[in-house]
């Protein structure tokens, strides 16, 4: 995560090289209003053989309306992370399908629990995010325990972990890697560490990128072509027998 | 169980050049951090030892055990400031031989970073 406005036409060149150096695959560039949203989609277009540069809205704020009035941005946008600052909007982010990740300022007594999460057997449709540089500078003891609580509740319900680096500066990013192995001090398996910062995010992107193309329509449904006839080459179990619904 | 060798080959990027007792100061500093993170637990499966320095490059060769290769990188990310200035420590290879990661030190050639945006 690196905010648009350390990102001068100078540095641009030193911070691909510095991600190619530190074996980052996807960077994500944080934009907080529509304005940041259509420079950065402007610089992720011309960068984007070098690196796979994606735009995310961050989204904080206490207020359900302007949650909502952020949101139609939806659209312009690879990732949504709303920050969970009060509970309510805790609550509405995590039943909003155009939410893609949720941030839990840890010292503002919000936890994971607070979205009343009960998926077990469903998938989550957004990731539970952690920053890096939140886990390690953590100033009071009490925070490991809810970052802890937060992480089993995650892992437990089925919902993605997605590990950030969280940096402001170029020489606070780190290696995937090597930040992945934080994690191990909060009891969580190498296999998902390595998920939370490989597929999980890698994951978030391909499905709104999909939904951006234009193909999708519905979860598990989209759009594969248009004006052509298609045969069917597996046979659908009651497909011959099935009448539409009337509609009354 | 016996443990086995490995060989990190360590680079540390920062906006002043790093001489060899930085990076013995830095090894100091990893282990500090690796005490914080783990306790005495983590360090009782071994510590690591610098073997080599590159300073021209900023890259070091640390040997340690396999057991606490993921406990070194943990702390290696975690370090974030040295001598009053920020750092960028990562790791590039992990080899089984010094052999191996001495070549990996004299071959690497770093993208030409321009640590100027600030």
């Amino acid at each position: 995560m690196i905010p648009p406005d350390m990102l001068s036409r100078e540095g641009i060149d030193s911070f691909i090289s510095l991600l190619k150096e530190l074996d980052i695959k996807l960077v994500a560039l944080t934009a907080r209003n529509r304005e940041e949203i259509r420079q950065l989609r402007d610089l992720a277009r011309r960068y984007d053989e070098d690196v796979d540069i994606v735009v995310r809205l961050n989204i904080s704020t206490k207020e359900r309306s302007s949650l909502l009035k952020l949101l139609k941005a939806r659209r312009e946008v690879e990732v949504v992370a709303v920050e969970c600052l009060t509970q309510s909007i805790a609550r509405i982010a995590a039943k909003d399908s155009r939410v893609d990740l949720l941030y839990f300022p840890f010292k503002q007594r919000v936890s994971l629990g607070a979205t009343e999460v009960r998926l077990r057997d469903d998938r989550a449709t957004w990731g539970v995010e952690l920053r890096f540089w939140d886990l390690v500078r953590c100033e009071k003891w009490i925070l490991l325990q809810r970052i802890r609580e937060a992480i089993a509740l995650a892992l437990s319900q089925g919902v993605p972990i997605v590990l950030t680096s969280g940096a402001r500066d170029f020489l606070e990013l780190r290696s995937p890697r090597d930040m992945a192995f934080i994690l191990s001090l909060f009891d969580v398996n190498e296999e998902d560490a390595i998920k939370s910062i490989a597929d999980n995010p890698f994951e978030i992107v391909k499905r709104n990128r999909e939904k951006l193309s234009g193909s999708h329509v519905l979860p598990g449904v989209k759009v594969v072509g248009r004006d052509e006839g298609y045969e069917i080459s597996t046979k659908v179990p009651g497909i011959e027998s099935y009448q539409p619904r009337k509609i009354k | 169980m016996r443990s086995r060798r490995r060989y990190l080959v360590l680079r540390v990027i920062s906006r002043g050049r790093l001489n060899e007792e930085d990076f013995k100061a830095l090894r100091r500093l990893i282990l500090e951090r690796m005490l914080l993170l783990y306790g005495l637990r983590g360090l009782s499966y071994g510590v690591p030892r610098l073997l080599d320095t590159y300073p021209e490059r900023g890259m070091a060769i640390l040997a340690c055990s396999n057991r606490t290769v993921s406990m070194i990188r943990a702390a290696l990310a975690s370090l974030e400031e040295f001598r009053g200035e920020k750092i960028l420590p990562y790791v590039i290879k992990i080899t089984g031989t010094y052999r191996r990661a001495f070549e990996v030190l004299r071959s690497y050639t770093p993208e030409d970073l321009r640590m100027s945006t600030q």
